[in-house]
């Protein structure tokens, strides 16, 4: 189903709802997309190494969203993690809101996240050739 | 002759009458050698009598055991026609004159002043059986003159009746001297009792006994109208119980009387006098009666009263001086007339400048017009005031104090003066301010901190569906772009939207489940009681910031089913509003009136401001809708809601002139309802 021409994203989010509407939303936009209900199902899959984008959510039980992106940046420093987070105010998401771009505040405009996804994707890919 | 014979021969003895009489005006110069002989030798008085005399002497010579002539005093026997018959020798010796001067001009022996009694005398003797007797004072031969007793007889013959007369004398001029004198001194006595500037009295066991004359002059009352219980009359009212009741204890505990007592004098007025008294004995020890005096010590009293006035005026304006506290007193119309030494040492002011200068200036500017607003209506109705305000003092520098004055009201209930006192507030204030300020703070953070957490728990309820409606959204987007539209995944994603609209519909039903469940715990309450408790509990807020209540409150007994809790926190909010909207107002005297009534089943409570009131009521209950630049909109949406779930009404609406009115309805619940019990 997957081709090599085509973009994988990864999206982490334990609202079922989330991430049905997100995989709908990437596909519709032309991206495979491999869904996760948590960091860790996500961490221990195999097929990591073939993901270009990874969108998770920040407020997850057990281990959120923010430990998430540390960790895939200790493994894979060239895999571009967007957040996404319904929780405004609270947890360093909240702080870390104000000065990365990288974090969407739910609900938030699918075409934003489409065109940041597109854009990392892009930077990630042109970053190892330059 | 016989009688008088044995006349003398008694006389011999003592215990004849006469004698004794003798014996008593007896003096030892009477033993003389004179003989009564010798004597008519020496004059050769009787002239007409002389064989008479003569057989008289010799008879008195020669009875054995008498000689009369040695008797002491004086003797004479006078013939019926008034001729001389016989003469002692002492009289001759005493007067120093001869018988024919005695016969010819016997008064000339007397002091003149007793001459007319000693003629009665004689004339009185032929009448009388008994002896007649007169005290007169007989010249000596040196002019001076002594007191004689003097006592004349008739001697008579039982034919011829009176014969001749006989008489004695014997000087009693020692007795009649200290009878005088005792009659000089009781006279001066009783010129002392009656000059004495006092009342002197004596009561005897049947009761009073003498008054001297200063009490019947003070009184203007006669002794006998002082009689008991005629002294009541003339005691002070309020003094008589004192009077009866230390007068009975006098009597019966036998202690000295000490009393002090008002008296009426005649023209009525009353003056203060002190009573000293005591019982009289006879020998034997019993009680007889008692003497006392009573002084006047009117002036003396008046003079000791307003020596304790002068002493407690002095403690007094010692107390006003060194109270810690400002204290003044004004005019009615508010003007400074006193003010003690340390309202002058703080402001560094005397009383002429404060008199002077308006004392408003000394205010902080921040407060002068809340409280020259409070002064102003005080000053207008009269009305007792309480502000708390900040002073200047003489370094320039602002103190608060607490300040509270009264009118005092003359007679027709016009104030006569104001007083007052500033008492400083500075410390206690700065600590209650800290903790108001702290406990504010942490009201606020802890309100905050809830109203955050409830909301962002609802914010990521509904963000998640409504982040998927929304990936949903913009994907069926992409799907019906692409070319050609694939319009299976547009309609799945249409699914997905509906069913997550559907998911957000149940999560708002889930909230407000949530809301439901923590049922309020109900109690039976009169609001009346409510409304004076939170307004007590919210009585410094509003002091604070100078906003008078007034509470209108009927329909005491109309019980409400409701979370107490509940309630009051709709009041304070509404409060709390109403103080806010004051705050805005200007110039206007800030004033919540908080109406309550039973209406209909209903109980009402409304909430009047004269504040900045409102333009529309359209949004005011709605949830995050403010005019405040801190509020969060938040207040009359939970008040809507926690009246609403209680079956009750809120609303609001325009105040005339100004302002608004915030109200609420309950429905009553009659105690026989089954929730009630």
């Amino acid at each position: 189903m997957s081709n090599p021409a085509q973009a994988v994203v990864a999206v982490v989010d334990d609202d079922p709802r989330v991430l049905l509407s997100l995989e709908n939303l990437l596909e519709s936009s032309g991206y495979a997309v491999r869904r996760y209900g948590s960091a860790a199902a996500f961490l221990e899959d195999p097929v990591l190494r073939v993901i270009d984008c990874l969108i998770a959510d920040v407020g997850m039980p057990v281990m959120d969203g923010v430990e998430l992106q540390r960790l895939a940046a200790t493994k894979y420093p060239e895999l571009p993690v967007m957040l996404i987070t319904g929780r405004h105010e609270l947890g360093p998401a909240g702080a870390m809101a104000a000065n990365n771009r990288g974090i969407f505040l739910k609900p938030f405009d699918g075409l934003e996240l489409l065109q940041a996804v597109a854009a990392a994707i892009q930077d990630a890919r042109r970053g190892p050739v330059a | 002759m016989e009688s008088i014979t044995c006349e003398f021969q008694q006389a011999g003895i003592r215990s004849h009458p006469l004698a004794n009489g003798l014996a008593i005006g007896y003096r030892s110069r009477a033993t003389t050698a004179v003989s009564l002989f010798e004597c008519s030798n020496s004059g050769g008085v009787y002239r007409s009598t002389g064989a008479a005399l003569s057989n008289i002497i010799e008879r008195g010579v020669d009875e054995p055991g008498l000689s009369i002539r040695a008797l002491p005093g004086f003797v004479l026997s006078v013939s019926i026609n008034g001729q001389l018959e016989y003469l002692s020798p002492d009289i001759l010796r005493y007067t120093g004159k001869l018988p024919q001067d005695i016969q010819s001009d016997w008064s000339d022996c007397v002091h003149p002043d007793d001459v007319e009694r000693c003629g009665k005398l004689w004339t009185q003797v032929p009448a009388s059986t008994e002896s007649v007797e007169a005290e007169i004072r007989l010249r000596r031969h040196d002019g001076s003159y002594r007191w004689f007793r003097a006592a004349v007889r008739a001697i008579r013959d039982s034919a011829a009746g009176a014969i001749r007369f006989c008489a004695v004398a014997w000087d009693v001029e020692d007795r009649v001297r200290a009878q005088l004198a005792l009659e000089a001194q009781a006279k001066r006595l009783r010129l002392i009792v009656d000059t004495i500037p006092g009342s002197v009295w004596q009561v005897g066991r049947e009761g009073l006994e003498y008054l001297n004359r200063f009490t019947i002059e003070y009184t203007g009352k006669r002794a006998e109208e002082l009689i008991d219980p005629g002294w009541q009359e003339v005691l002070h009212p309020d003094d008589i119980e004192h009077f009866r009741n230390t007068w009975l204890e006098t009597v019966n505990k036998r202690a000295p009387l000490s009393i002090e007592f008002r008296l009426r004098r005649h023209d009525g007025v009353f003056r203060w006098f002190r009573t000293q008294g005591t019982e009289i004995r006879a020998d034997g020890g019993e009680v007889t009666g008692w003497v006392g005096v009573d002084i006047d010590i009117d002036d003396a009293r008046r003079a000791a009263e307003a020596d304790a006035l002068r002493k407690s005026e002095r403690a007094m304006r010692m107390i006003i001086e060194t109270i810690p506290a400002l204290v003044w007193r004004a005019t009615p119309q508010g003007h400074l007339d006193y003010v003690n030494p340390r309202l002058m040492a703080y402001t560094g002011k005397t009383l002429q400048q404060l008199e002077r200068s308006d004392w408003s200036e000394l205010l902080h500017p921040d407060d002068i017009e809340a409280t020259c607003r409070i002064l102003n209506r005080c000053l207008e109705s009269g009305e007792s005031y309480a502000l708390t305000c900040r002073m200047r003092n003489s370094q320039g520098s602002y103190r608060w104090f607490e300040v509270r004055a009264d009118a005092q009201r003359d007679a027709t209930g016009h104030v006569a003066h104001w007083y007052g006192m500033h008492i400083d507030i500075q410390e206690s204030r700065k600590l209650q301010d800290a903790l108001r300020q702290s406990q504010s703070k942490l009201e606020r953070a802890a309100q905050l901190a809830t109203v955050g957490e409830l909301s962002a728990s609802i914010a990521h309820e509904i963000n998640q569906p409504l982040s998927a409606i929304a990936a949903n959204a913009q994907a069926c987007q992409g799907w019906l772009s692409r070319n050609p539209a694939n319009l299976d995944k547009a309609r799945v994603s249409i699914a997905d939207i509906i069913q997550d609209v559907n998911g957000a519909a149940v999560v708002v039903k889930r909230i407000r489940a949530l809301f439901k469940e923590s049922a309020p715990s109900k109690e039976l309450f009169n609001v009346n009681e409510l409304i004076e408790e939170v307004v007590e509990f919210m009585r410094y807020e509003l002091d604070r910031r100078s906003i008078r209540v007034e509470l209108q409150l009927k329909g005491h007994s109309s019980l409400t089913l409701a979370d107490r809790v509940q309630i009051q926190q709709v009041l304070v909010n509404l409060l709390q509003n109403g103080a806010d909207a004051l705050e805005l107002s200007g110039e206007r005297a800030r004033m919540l009136l908080i109406r309550s009534r039973a209406e209909a089943g209903d109980v009402m409570v409304e909430v009047c401001d004269n504040g900045i009131g409102f333009n529309s009521a359209d949004r005011l209950f709605d949830a995050f809708f403010t005019t405040k630049e801190d509020g969060l909109g938040m207040g009359l949406a939970i008040c809507r809601s926690i009246i609403e779930a209680h079956a009750g009404r809120i609303w609001a609406a325009h105040n005339a002139p100004h302002g608004a009115i915030f109200a609420f309805s309950l429905p009553v619940m009659s105690p026989a309802h089954p929730a009630a019990r």
